[in-house]
């Protein structure tokens, strides 16, 4: 008797268990409803058991473990599909890589490209890369990100142009890797990136961020970084992708070959008034405030501040990002 | 000198600050490039979304709207709205919606999967569109989205949605189609949002399931409500060849049509005083192969007329609900937003706004 009910309660138990764990693996052959093994990470979004909220009342997450492998697949989080983390269980980001290969010119649009698309809230993923591979020099996205709390720990995130498009919510980049060719990370996110490497494949600009109205509160924010660049071309910092584009470069390591003047206005001047740019103790030797545009920005200590991410991505919610990708693994 | 001023001032400061904006769309227009945001005219759908200048919130601190007035044609283009543009109305200027038609071909297997073949998607809040067409070419060679709505507030108003597998990705969010047209074979009508169609024509082009809601647990408000609408059929098109995606399916309807199974377990469609054709299966749902889904599953009719109404003949696990038992899924009510700080949004009013 006594057995039966340990029983009954270990089964109510898992019945109310908050957060659910599913397992990806190649080898897996099944992979549909009930079962908490899959062989794609599509078919784990698709059919993972949901979470319940925990006792607290905070929602329940799903996290997806992802046997190391190389998945030739797209995958879509909807906004249907809050609280997911997918999680490489290899010993690095380089073992288990999301791959596909389509370019604006095949797919009918940059915006169609994504190999990975996130728009559900909380999004996290670890230990991971998301790559592009079409090279045919027309825009190409590794991950679209339209996810409110969304953080990326040891990402590698993989592309030729417009790799990261990193587009709308609250995002968190840390111990990150990000390659690309032009404009590799763009879009009108809220987005930190810190302790990552941007690294720059052909001369051209890394970021255009895109906030197109001034009360808009996005912006891209590098901290502690380092840019690096596989040739001797020039490397530009940023450019108004829309009008009110905002980012800062903050306590980042910048490379000899960085672009002297740092941004650009896309030859339109109009650009100067309300693009906003700026910099804040970075070193290495493209660090040279006094080569930079007169119209972007030195910023002081404490306006600095502003910027860091427990300040610029609280919120009204008071979201604290360290704290979350702190719990990751 | 200051009174001269100040009109001009005003004059000058006033479009700034207009709540809505109104742009067009017509093919011989130039392309707008980033820095155009002045323009107010593109040649294509997407242009304008990329560079529309922004609505205002109106002076009782409700959001402005972006209408983007597109003129008669065929949009060969894959339009997104993303979520950072809330409020976007499509406005066709044609007589009906057959003459702006945005169309794209595109099926699961190109484009690596369901998930990945729209032609429009829709992300952001508050959504409209009306008189427009929108079209996935890809025809019988399986899944090919017409329209991804993940969209809350969105309103279809004199909208076609023409495809076959899949046509209509209603996914997320409340959404309200009223005088529409949504065609296709199996499950075209599919997702988790909570949507009413109201007085539309749902129309087989081949067998298969109407609709194929997407509900994951019981205490999701989300479900399908078919409402004062017409359901029609014409099952003469051949079958998708043997082997392709939704055959079986296809072949599980046995050459009729049904109103729904369950995609995910708590599935949940409501067809409230429409008319059902003859060529509809009497038992009217399915259980997708699983005997489980039916003690989740909540499939119901009320008042359903035509040759396909036949409540005695329905699988035993639906119900067939009084006129007061469906109330709360009329749109007022069903789409009216949570219980807890509901936001009571209004669809027949916003949508009696729209021409």
């Amino acid at each position: 008797m006594r057995k039966i009910l340990i029983a009954a309660l270990l089964a109510a138990l898992s019945a109310h268990a908050e957060d659910v764990h599913v397992r990806v693996s190649p080898d897996v052959k099944t992979g549909t409803r009930g079962t908490t093994e899959f062989p794609t990470i599509q078919t784990a979004l698709d059919h993972h058991p949901f979470a319940t909220p925990n006792a607290n009342g905070t929602p329940g997450r799903v996290f997806i473990e992802i046997a190391p492998g190389t998945y030739h697949e797209r995958i879509i989080v909807t906004q249907n599909h809050a609280n997911i983390t997918l999680l490489g269980t290899g010993k690095s980001p380089a073992d288990t890589v999301i791959t596909n290969s389509l370019s604006e010119s095949q797919a009918g649009g940059t915006f169609f490209t994504e190999t990975a698309e996130i728009n559900g809230a909380a999004f996290q993923a670890d230990n991971l890369t998301f790559a592009n591979t079409a090279t045919d020099g027309s825009p190409a996205v590794a991950i679209a990100v339209r996810s409110d709390r969304a953080i990326f720990k040891h990402v590698r995130i993989l592309g030729n142009r417009h790799t990261l498009f990193a587009d709308y919510g609250r995002q968190y980049y840390v111990d990150s890797y990000i390659e690309g060719g032009i404009h590799f990370i763009f879009g009108n996110a809220t987005a930190v990136f810190e302790s990552d490497e941007l690294h720059s494949l052909i001369p051209g600009v890394i970021t255009t961020h895109s906030r197109a109205v001034p009360t808009d509160t996005t912006g891209y924010v590098i901290l502690n970084s380092k840019v690096t660049s596989a040739h001797s071309g020039p490397v530009g910092l940023g450019d108004p992708w829309r009008t009110w584009s905002r980012t800062v470069f903050l306590h980042t390591e910048l490379p000899a070959n960085t672009d002297p003047a740092g941004w650009n206005d896309r030859d339109l001047p109009a650009n100067q008034k309300t693009a906003w740019y700026g910099e804040f103790a970075n070193t290495g030797p493209g660090a040279t405030p006094s080569t930079r545009v007169h119209w972007a920005h030195q910023l002081t200590a404490t306006e600095a501040k502003a910027f860091l991410p427990a300040t610029f991505l609280a919120g009204p919610d008071h979201w604290n990002p360290i704290a979350e990708a702190a719990k990751l693994p | 000198m200051p009174r001269l001023l100040l009109p001009a001032l005003l004059a000058l400061s006033l479009p700034l600050y207009a709540a809505d904006v109104h742009v067009r769309v017509a093919p011989n227009a130039a392309h707008a490039n980033p820095g155009d945001e002045h323009l107010t005219t593109f040649p294509t759908i997407v242009n304008a979304l990329d560079h529309h200048p922004f609505a205002t919130p109106n002076p009782d601190g409700t959001p402005g709207r972006v209408f983007i007035e597109i003129v008669p044609g065929t949009y060969h283009e894959r339009v997104i709205v993303t979520q950072n543009h809330n409020n976007i109305t499509l406005i066709g200027l044609g007589k009906t919606p057959n003459e702006v038609v945005i169309t794209n071909s595109l099926n699961a297997k190109t484009a690596g999967g369901t998930f990945f073949t729209e032609t429009v998607e829709i992300n952001g809040t508050g959504f409209q569109a009306d008189n427009i067409t929108f079209e996935n070419t890809a025809g019988n060679t399986g899944q090919a989205v017409a329209v991804a709505d993940r969209g809350d507030r969105s309103i279809f108003k004199h909208c076609r949605f023409l495809g076959h597998q899949d046509t209509l990705f209603a996914d997320y969010g409340r959404q309200y189609y009223v005088d529409s047209y949504v065609e296709g074979g199996v499950d075209y009508i599919f997702g988790n949002a909570a949507a009413v169609f109201d007085r539309d024509e749902l129309h087989s082009n081949g067998p298969g399931f109407v609709t194929a809601q997407s509900r994951t647990s019981s205490d999701q408000p989300t479900g399908y409500v078919i409402l004062n609408s017409k359901v029609t059929a014409d099952l003469n098109a051949p079958p998708p060849p043997e082997g392709a995606p939704g055959a079986a399916s296809t072949a599980s309807a046995r050459r009729m049509i049904g109103l729904g199974r369950p995609w995910r377990a708590y599935s949940r469609v409501i067809y409230i005083n429409t008319a059902l054709p003859a060529e509809l299966n009497p038992v009217g749902w399915n259980n997708w192969g699983q005997a489980a889904n039916e003690s989740t599953a909540y499939y119901a009719e009320s008042g359903s007329t035509g040759p396909g109404a036949s409540p005695t003949t329905r699988v035993p696990w639906s119900h067939q609900l009084t006129a007061a038992e469906a109330k709360q899924y009329l749109p007022e009510t069903f789409l009216a937003g949570p219980a807890k700080g509901p936001d009571h949004w209004n669809p027949i009013a916003e949508a009696a706004k729209l021409p």
